[in-house]
């Protein structure tokens, strides 16, 4: 028998040092899935809900009405709503709401978690998908860095410029800087007569949240 | 030297014998089916006979592909899967026999087919240099469907010398079969007519003939030679380990310590039930003496 | 009241038909008197399981279309009377029978039989329509794996839709040691998440492939092997015995077995 190396021989006698679980990642993986999986809400009221997102969404951009999609899964522990509503063109709600806008560009996505899921997520769970949630808008360029958790309604590059701020109190103040200095980059573009969306984020999406918690795994 | 195929008692036996056990012994019917089983009498009775499958035929100088009756009114059903895979099982079992530039005359009987599919069994035949010179349909849709695809249609009211005649005379069978092929799992040969097949038939794999079968291969799946009551049929095998040999109402099942090697084997009804003989001492004398009646 | 139970699991592989032929065997050698039927119609596997392939003469198909009448297809076991098995046809496709026939040949099987276990195919297509049209039992056979139990989940969905309430699990291959090292989901993790009663824990075994190998059920052995007891115990509770879970529990690694590992003995 050869002389196993020291770091071998330790993990032989030890077992090995840093054993990733995957049992952990399996139970996580399916939760998801399944959530997917079961679907289980009444028509009418699902219909309900359809017509209020789209109400609210309304008010600040045109929706495609013929592209929408929404889908909901639950199951006992787990409810997750995914909304898909492409954006035709943002409502005139003050400077810059003649921009040309391109509606290829601007598949907007809407997340919405409900009271339920939210009550029944590990606290664990749902801290681990805010981060991903935030590194993944971080990466995507987002420059507002502040906890969903505490924004009720969390309109990210969405276009609006400062006006915006008064009719949505809520929203804090970085988040209204990340608006602001979108608008700006969209302002810009828009002037220069280009073809050019405003949407200048690579992944625009519109994210909301129901009273402060989220759960951003669907893809 | 004839050596006993053992099924249970070294006989046959008809069906899973009952034990002496009491609850063994009943008989369990299902309820028949509700309604519309006597409602169509006169279709289903002439499609009576279950071993209809494509089959090749010559008849004075032509070349008939007799397609099996449509799917619904038969108590085996050829659907369209089946049939294309049986129709190239033939074509590529019989086609040294099949000589090239025959015409082919299509004889689709009351099934139905469009004009895709029509084209598809066009396309199988010009495989082996086969033009379809003629399709011969009872029903309407499908002599449009194949008239629109461009072929010569001929629509028949009745079948009566070409499509059925094989109903007609029952006793008659039809010319052996030649497959080479292996027949795997799920696959299954019905033929009115002796069988002969250059491959193997692998377990799960039956075969249903009225005449003989012979299996130039292994034979281990079910198969089932007079299977129109002929006890006088035969089935040989040059590797016999089949799951179930049948001939005519007798059934043996394979032993269950099999022999060391394997030689070619005869399997015949003797005077008490299946028997099988090596091939090379299967002498005819011997079976003139046993079988005859 | 003859208790009609299908078994059935989604997912392909997962070991349906092995727990059909071991529970069927089981409930028989418990006095039962058991049919199990084969609902894999196309792909039937039951007969090898139960090493009763070779005496098929008619199946389930041949029933329906009249050809024999339904106790001559019922193959009897010889190792064990109580238990019959009604075949299903190999040759055929699946959309060859319908559910209202199923339920015909069911029916006619509780006029004998107390048990009669149906293995379902795997998917949930017309064949698996088919196996559950007669049933008022489910038995779910899943593995500790993402994918059976995500399958499973959703058989237990359709069942519940077609108004078979008594939904139970079996969770099937389960490794200890791997549980133990946190590498596989537990018993309790699955359950859990498919929020089901527990009617019982197969480890995974070798022997499994061997009684396949040689068509005996493992409950039919002398001395029963760790899943031959699991599936005996499944059995028992199926009959409404209290009978606690199989210890599966492995032993700790002690400092002694790790040195014995650490220099290859």
């Amino acid at each position: 028998m050869a002389i196993p190396l020291i770091s071998d021989l330790l993990e032989r006698f030890f077992g090995p040092a840093e054993d990733p679980h995957s049992r952990d990642d399996v139970k996580r993986r399916l939760k998801i899935v399944l959530a997917h999986d079961r679907l289980a809400l009444d028509p009418q009221t699902l219909e309900m809900m359809r017509q209020e997102i789209i109400a609210v969404v309304s008010r600040y951009v045109e929706v495609d009405f013929d592209a929408l999609e929404f889908s909901l899964a639950t199951d006992q522990r787990v409810t997750a709503l995914t909304a898909n509503l492409p954006i035709r063109r943002i409502r005139p709600l003050g400077r810059g709401a003649d921009q040309p806008i391109s509606p290829d560009s601007e598949a907007k996505k809407i997340e919405l978690a409900s009271q339920s899921e939210i009550l029944a997520m590990d606290a664990e769970e749902a801290e681990a998908a805010l981060r991903r949630f935030e590194a993944k808008n971080n990466a995507e360029g987002s420059s507002d860095g502040q906890d969903p958790i505490h924004a009720p309604l969390d309109i990210d590059r969405s276009g609006l410029d400062e006006e915006t701020q008064d009719d949505n109190a809520a929203l804090s103040e970085d988040d209204v800087a990340a608006m602001n200095s979108e608008a700006e980059t969209s302002t810009e573009t828009g002037e220069s007569g280009s073809e050019v969306p405003d949407m200048s984020a690579p992944d625009s999406s519109v994210s909301m949240k129901s009273s402060g918690n989220t759960n951003s795994e669907s893809a | 030297m004839v050596q006993d195929f053992p099924s249970s008692n070294g006989s046959s036996e008809d069906a899973p014998a009952p034990d002496g056990l009491d609850f063994n012994n009943f008989i369990l019917e299902i309820e028949p089916e509700p309604a519309s089983a006597e409602a169509e009498p006169v279709k289903t009775k002439p499609e009576s006979n279950p071993n209809l499958q494509v089959q090749f035929k010559s008849e004075g100088g032509r070349l008939l592909l007799i397609l099996p009756p449509a799917p619904e009114k038969s108590r085996n059903p050829v659907y369209w899967d089946e049939l294309r895979r049986q129709l190239k099982e033939r074509i590529s079992g019989g086609e040294r026999f099949l000589q090239p530039h025959t015409p082919v005359h299509l004889i689709a009987r009351d099934r139905l087919l469009d004009s895709q599919q029509v084209q598809q069994i066009d396309a199988l035949l010009s495989d082996a240099q086969l033009p379809l010179k003629r399709i011969y349909a009872s029903r309407r849709q499908t002599a449009v469907a194949a008239a629109t695809a461009g072929y010569s249609v001929e629509q028949q009211t009745t079948l009566s010398h070409l499509g059925q005649g094989q109903e007609a005379s029952r006793q008659a069978m039809d010319e052996p079969l030649y497959l080479q092929t292996t027949l795997r799992s799920g696959v299954e040969v019905r033929h009115r007519g002796t069988v002969i097949v250059l491959g193997d038939v692998n377990p799960g794999s039956s075969i249903v003939a009225e005449g003989d079968i012979f299996i130039w291969g292994h034979l281990r799946g079910v198969v089932h030679a007079g299977a129109g009551g002929n006890a006088q049929c035969r089935i040989m095998a040059l590797h016999m380990q089949p799951t179930q040999l049948r001939i005519a109402d007798k059934v043996a099942r394979s032993p269950d310590d099999p022999p060391m090697q394997y030689q070619p084997e005869v399997a015949y009804i003797g005077p008490d039930g299946i028997r099988i003989a090596l091939a090379a001492e299967f002498a005819l004398a011997d079976l003139t003496t046993q079988e005859s009646p | 009241m003859s208790r009609i139970i299908v078994m059935t699991s989604g997912k392909g592989g997962v070991g349906k038909t092995t727990c059909t032929a071991n529970l069927g065997m089981a409930l028989a050698k418990a006095g039962q008197r058991v049919a199990v039927v084969d609902a894999d119609f196309g792909l039937r596997n039951l007969d090898l399981l139960l090493g009763l392939e070779n005496r098929i003469v008619y199946t389930a198909l041949d029933v329906l279309a009249g050809e024999c009448r339904l106790d001559q297809a019922l193959v009897k076991d010889k190792r064990q009377p109580n238990l019959a098995l009604l075949p299903a046809a190999q040759n055929r496709s699946k959309e060859s029978i319908k559910p209202e026939q199923m339920k015909r040949l069911i029916k006619a099987l509780t006029k004998v039989y107390n048990f009669i276990l149906i293995d379902s195919p795997a998917g949930i297509e017309m064949g698996f329509r088919n196996s559950i049209a007669a049933a008022r039992e489910a038995i779910i056979v899943t593995t500790p794996e993402i994918s059976a139990v995500r399958d499973a989940d959703r058989v237990i969905g359709l069942l519940e839709a077609n108004d078979i309430k008594a939904v139970r699990l079996v969770i099937n291959r389960l490794r200890p040691a791997m549980v133990a090292a946190e590498q596989m989901m537990s018993v309790k993790d699955v359950q859990g998440i498919l929020s089901i009663p527990l009617l019982g824990v197969i480890p995974d075994d070798e022997q499994v492939i061997v009684s396949t190998n040689k068509g005996e059920p493992l409950v039919l052995e002398e001395k029963l092997s760790k899943a031959g007891i699991a599936f005996t115990n499944v059995s028992q509770r199926l009959q409404g015995e209290k009978v606690p879970l199989m210890d599966l529990s492995i032993p700790q690694d002690s400092f002694f077995t790790r040195l014995k590992r650490l220099f290859g003995m």
